[in-house]
């Protein structure tokens, strides 16, 4: 099979476990039949769909695996067995091995390690548990059990799943009728044939999907004449259907605008004998006349027939108590008029699948474009700016009116296609955000603490290359907050808060950047704690000033953690100062805000992309800056006033407000600064030189920069630094101008950081003197 | 579109012929019903002849069915004399063909 196919497979089957895991969390929450039904539905689609695929590319191991844990979900689906949380369990990890599996049977590995194999049967024997035939079945399960002896004995001379594999199809011939055909049963409500609705039509429409074997019309219900109104519907029609490639949903959607005057029963091919019974009881006619129907038209054999009539009486008994009230949402059937389901309920199931279809439809809208590709283009486009900024340049010095106009529209143009480019990288964040649901679960399961776990703003929109690199820190985050944050219950209820924690997770857009926030409503940092902590490390100086935010700074230090016992989970100081460094990497910034007993925050603030911005051009001396444009709040002018009254202090009055500011010239000793000829020129009247403020903002924070002259808009492109200047300090990149010449980008985060903090520490330090 | 049904009856033998015509549908079911509870009591055998329908649907085939079982429960006979290819189709589709015996007037 082709490399090609093999990646489609990759990313199907990514997709596929995803959503799968989705829907198993999603289970969690139990009580929901409904729901719960519907995520069976998808987790079972799930490894049927990667079963179906994997089959196709000969993955002998992923078949035998999936087909098992696709045995289970028939059983569950049937009602037969219930779920609970032991089986999500269960069924979480089985996702981990098929993802596993799935990523041996890419790679060139012809065989599973001995581990693998290990868990695999340890998998598969656990599923086979479930397996084990239960109550309801006559007699199967005195039959059943020494046969499965007989081929777990089998099982050491051959390959293990593969017999398993073999006993699962055995039981599911004990189980299931021995029909391979759709069946269908539908009864009409009074008011189908005055709402227009023709039963013949739908039947007609059925033959289009598959062949309909046999029609049965069931006119048992059509009164006496007196009685009889013959505009009202008293027809039903037991329907046997064969297809082999539709599926359930796309049997009622035929049904669809019907709903509500029809009852539809629809049962797959093999289903289970239970499913029969119960389609049997919810029949309004009698039993027997309708058990010969189902003869009849094929659907069963008249030995299921009698048997389902004989063991009537017993299921009558209430054996299935538990189980009856599950079987009517496991049916699939619309229960509208009946007392087993609410309207709402149904009205509530119905809508969410047309959302869920909704959203199928959606995403075959996309294709799947090759990342590099996608490179490629931003890359060109990089170039493309770069390229009309030149042209532009030189088209200004011609000063034909015509040639400007013109290069003005494709200015306009060539910043569209940068956005439009740009935006092809964009990601919402939500997927990367629900794969935290997971975390917590287990992380609270092994803690023993109850979670919730919050999100917002998941339609935030990221640069694919920073989701993907920004995962694990939010997740070690995560984790801190639920083992650190979160208290025991117990401890919770003692400080009067509710025993479920909530840990947070939202996305927002902010002054060109996003915004990260992990919030916990636990007990918060101690800052004493931390401090002496800090003391002890020799972090820092006993008699060292530190506001908040540079104590809690303290905590991505590396080898600090004030977790008093390690955990499994978090606690051993490592990490923190990778998630930082992480985060730093990517031009972002770590901020925490934490009150003690009420919680704690950490936002993570990234650049929105990696590769192109609109920047705003400045002049220091004969040297361009680039302060993206996104961080810049107004542009003032330094004019005498401002400066007299200040004086030589580096910050000023701003309607009412202290900016602290730094002239550029000094902070990176702009040579040749006092020489410079386009400085001479534009000294005012009297001779003096006139300054401009570049007013910016970060994270809440202001700051000025002192500049000789703002030359406007530019887009920018960035190109990183090289190694030898990585760590230079408030440079983040560099561009190429229009001319060509090279234009240093201010890394404002570092800047305003660096102001506003010297600016804090003179006036501490004058008010401690 | 209004009910176009004829009946033939002859008292002496106790034999009604419904000649319908047309249309045998939900829009004209009801008059049709109230045609055919006035005969019901007289006569013993009835007899429809469908060779005149254009269109049917699932109301005109009910009626037939309700009739039958009528006729049965009162010990009369039920005769389908003659179907239009509309009427064949229907039944088809609910695979009712062999349902209602087709033959000529004895």
């Amino acid at each position: 099979m082709s490399d090609e196919g093999l990646h489609i497979f990759a990313d199907e089957a990514e997709d596929l476990l995803a959503s799968a895991e989705q829907a198993l969390l999603r289970m969690d929450n139990l009580e929901d039949e409904v729901d719960t039904l519907e995520c069976v539905n998808e987790i079972f689609r799930t490894f049927h769909t990667i079963k179906g695929a994997a089959g196709l590319f000969g993955f002998n191991e992923i078949v035998d695996f999936t087909h098992i844990v696709e045995s289970v979900f028939v059983k569950i689906r049937e009602g037969i067995i219930t779920v609970d949380e032991n089986m999500v369990s269960l069924f979480l990890a089985n996702l981990d091995h098929l993802e596993y599996l799935v990523k041996i049977a890419l790679s060139d590995e012809d065989h599973m390690s001995v581990e693998v194999k290990k868990r695999d049967d340890y998998l598969v024997g656990k599923l086979n548990a479930y397996l084990a035939p239960t109550a309801i079945g006559v007699d199967k399960g005195a039959v059943t059990e020494p046969k499965k002896e007989e081929l777990r004995a089998e099982t050491e001379q051959e390959g293990a799943s593969k017999i398993l594999a073999r006993l699962d199809d055995r039981l599911d011939e004990s189980d299931g009728v021995v029909s391979g055909n759709w069946h269908i049963s539908l009864r009409f409500g009074p008011a189908a044939l005055r709402n227009g609705m023709d039963p013949a039509s739908f039947i007609k429409y059925l033959a289009n999907i598959g062949e309909l074997k046999s029609v049965n019309l069931i006119d048992d219900s059509i009164p006496g004449w007196a009685e009889f109104d013959p505009e009202s519907c008293y027809l039903g029609f037991e329907i046997v259907l064969v297809s082999s490639n539709t599926n359930k949903e796309e049997i009622e959607e035929v049904f669809e605008f019907v709903l509500d005057d029809c009852h539809i029963s629809i049962l797959p091919p093999h289903s289970h004998i239970n499913s029969y019974i119960q389609l049997i009881e919810d029949l309004p006619e009698d039993e027997l006349r309708i058990g010969d129907i189902l003869v009849a038209c094929g659907a069963l054999t008249e030995r299921e027939k009698d048997h389902i009539l004989n063991i009537q009486d017993d299921f009558n008994d209430g054996i299935t108590a538990g189980g009856r009230e599950w079987d009517a949402p496991l049916l699939g059937k619309i229960a509208v008029g009946e007392n087993v389901v609410e309207q709402e309920v149904v009205d509530a199931a119905i809508k969410k699948q047309k959302d869920v279809q909704q959203q199928n439809t959606s995403s075959q809208q996309t294709i799947r474009v090759n990342a590099l590709k996608l490179e490629d283009l931003v890359n060109l486009v990089g170039e493309l700016v770069i390229g009309s900024a030149n042209a532009d340049l030189n088209a200004r010095q011609l000063s034909d009116a015509n040639l400007n106009e013109a290069m003005e529209n494709l200015l306009r143009l060539v910043e569209e296609v940068r956005d439009t480019a740009l935006g092809l990288r964009m990601v919402q964040i939500g997927e990367t955000f629900n794969r935290f649901k997971r975390v917590v679960r287990e992380v609270s399961r092994d803690t023993g603490k109850d979670i919730e776990l919050r999100i917002s703003g998941a339609e935030t929109e990221l640069d694919k290359t920073l989701i993907e690199k920004i995962g694990d820190p939010i997740m070690h985050l995560v984790r801190n907050a639920i083992d650190h944050g979160i208290e025991s219950p117990a401890i919770r209820k003692e400080t009067g808060k509710a025993a479920k924690g909530v840990v947070s997770l939202s996305a927002f857009h902010e002054s060109g950047s996003v915004v990260i926030r992990i919030t916990d409503d636990g007990g918060g940092l101690s800052k004493e704690k931390i401090l002496n902590k800090a003391i002890e490390k020799g972090l820092v100086n006993e008699n060292q000033q530190l506001s908040d935010q540079e104590i809690f700074q303290l905590i991505f230090e590396a080898g600090f953690s004030t977790a008093e016992s390690v955990s499994n989970i978090s606690g051993r100081g490592v990490g923190m100062d990778v998630v930082r460094r992480n985060i730093e990497s990517l031009r972002g910034q770590v901020e925490i805000e934490s009150e003690e007993g009420k919680g704690s925050t950490i936002a993570i603030r990234l650049p929105l992309t990696l590769a192109i911005i609109d920047g705003f051009q400045v002049r220091v001396g004969d040297a361009q800056y680039i302060v993206p444009l996104d961080m810049v709040d107004e542009c003032i002018e330094l004019n005498e006033s401002l400066r007299e009254k200040d004086g030589n202090a580096n910050y000023l009055n701003l309607r009412g407000e202290i900016l602290p500011f730094v002239h550029l010239k000094d902070m990176f000793r702009v040579k040749g600064y006092e020489g410079s000829e386009r400085n001479a020129e534009m000294k005012d009247i009297e001779g003096r030189h006139r300054d401009n403020i570049v007013v910016v903002q970060f994270g809440g924070k202001k700051a000025g920069f002192v500049v000789d002259e703002l030359l406007g808009e530019h887009q920018t492109v960035i190109k990183p630094l090289g190694k030898v200047f990585r760590n230079l300090k408030g440079i983040s990149g560099t561009t190429i101008l229009g001319s060509g010449e090279v234009a240093m980008i201010i890394d404002i985060p570092e800047m305003v950081s660096r102001v506003v903090n010297s600016e804090q520490k003179t006036f501490m330090s004058s008010k401690t003197i | 579109m209004a009910l176009n049904m004829k009946t033939v009856s002859n008292s002496t033998e106790g034999l009604c012929t419904l000649v319908v015509e047309e249309e045998m549908t939900i829009y004209v079911i009801e008059p049709m019903k109230q045609t055919i509870t006035t005969l019901l009591d007289s006569y013993d055998c009835f007899e429809l002849d469908l060779s005149g329908v254009e269109e049917i649907d699932t109301a005109g085939i009910q009626l037939l069915f309700a009739l039958e079982g009528e006729l049965k429960r009162r010990n009369k006979t039920f005769k389908l004399n003659a179907v239009s290819s509309e009427v064949t189709k229907l039944l088809k589709t609910y695979g009712i063909g062999e349902r209602f015996p087709i033959g000529d007037v004895a």
